[in-house]
């Protein structure tokens, strides 16, 4: 996958991924990892710059949990992100349509 | 012995500015991370160092991903701090050129101590070897900055020269943008359940600025008049050591109690606004 298109796009995976349920981070890269077949190749730390940009943003917030296999840091959707998600997912519906009109030939 | 894993994370952490609570915090969730990563490896069939090496190459380089990390808690910090740098090694160098051309005489004392604050504010946030305390380091030399600044007005008031107007609106954007820097070194790196930290901080600040002005003014008006400078001078600078002693003091007893600190953060601002009313008017006092 093209790397700049998923830089751009980071945000958006991370917040549709946490508002599904609380993850952690490696949780999350080994989401991303399956879902995209082994696809995805950003270095894993780059996530981590992303999850602090959207706790500094407030859309996340994060906790620390005690599992059955250690201490995880957990992070959970905010009110303010969920509504950045929608907006985000309906910018990406836009960007998505013109992407297929202006390769159907509507020219 | 440290292993690599906890090496490779301390590096990380390192090209950050956080507090120490939350360079732990970070050194934690990464370490975790790894070695989440790096037992996975194993159990796909790698020996503990190929999985440890692995482990760490797809995290990725550590340098990038610690200004990253840094860039995202605080954005445009290292980009304001070298701004400020070059701006006033800039300054410096400008007003002494200018003051040895109008006046055939220039202060290379002040040219040398403002050269060398502002090479310190060029070096400060551009390593990542020396956090000891940085934040107290960058608040000192950002005041010392603004008092070379300062200085710098003098000099610059006291020259015949068509510059003159745009290079004091210059010095002052300088001192601006240094005292909004001590604003967010202080206020704006605590987290947002510090919120009491943040505005007796932000009250500190500003009575500490408001002080430091006019004893300033008080010292630079009795050289002026008495034209050399006397031991006797520094009774002055008394207000100052009082606002420090208080703010040292606040810090001490905040985790005891609260309500404490913030009624003494309050003291110096209100013996200010007091001293201006009774300045500004004096008749309220004798009705």
């Amino acid at each position: 996958m093209d790397k700049e298109m998923m830089k751009g796009s980071v945000d958006l995976l991370l917040l549709s991924l946490i508002k599904q349920r609380d993850l952690y981070g490696y949780e999350m890269t080994k989401l991303l990892k399956q879902l995209s077949d082994d696809q995805y190749e950003m270095s894993e730390g780059t996530l981590y710059p992303a999850l602090k940009r959207l706790e500094r943003k407030k859309w996340v917030e994060s906790y620390w949990s005690e599992t059955p296999a250690g201490r995880r840091k957990y992070y959970k959707m905010t009110e303010e992100g969920l509504m950045e998600l929608e907006k985000k997912q309906a910018d990406w519906q836009r960007v998505n349509q013109l992407v297929r009109k202006s390769s159907e030939g509507h020219i | 012995m440290k292993s690599k894993l906890e090496q490779y994370v301390e590096n990380i952490v390192r090209h950050t500015e956080c507090s120490k609570q939350e360079k732990e915090d970070l050194y934690e969730e990464l370490l975790i991370h790894l070695e989440l990563s790096r037992d996975q490896l194993i159990e796909d069939g790698m020996t503990l160092e190929e999985a440890e090496k692995k482990a760490m190459q797809l995290f990725g380089n550590e340098g990038e991903i610690g200004s990253q990390i840094q860039q995202s808690l605080f954005p445009y910090r290292k980009e304001l701090m070298l701004t400020l740098a070059v701006s006033s090694i800039l300054f410096t160098i400008t007003v002494y050129l200018i003051n040895l051309f109008v006046d055939g005489d220039a202060q290379i004392g002040w040219l040398t101590m403002s050269m060398a604050i502002g090479a310190m504010l060029l070096f400060l946030p551009l390593n990542q070897f020396f956090h000891l305390n940085k934040k107290l380091w960058l608040n000192s030399l950002l005041i010392i900055h603004a008092l070379a600044e300062l200085y710098g007005w003098l000099i610059v008031s006291g020259l015949d020269h068509p510059a003159t107007v745009g290079m004091v609106i210059w010095d002052w954007l300088n001192i601006a943008l240094t005292i909004g820097l001590v604003y967010r070194t202080t206020i704006y790196d605590y987290s947002p359940n510090e919120n009491f930290m943040k505005i007796l901080h932000g009250l500190n600040i500003t009575s500490g600025i408001i002080i430091s002005g006019i004893t300033l003014f008080f010292l630079v008006g009795m050289l002026i008049m008495i034209g050399e400078f006397h031991p006797r001078m520094l009774i002055f600078m008394s207000p100052l050591a009082v606002w420090i002693g208080l703010y040292i003091f606040q810090l001490k007893i905040v985790n005891k109690s609260r309500k404490m600190a913030f009624l003494l953060g309050l003291v110096p601002l209100i013996i200010i606004v007091l001293l201006f009313l009774w300045i500004y008017y004096p008749q309220l006092a004798y009705r």
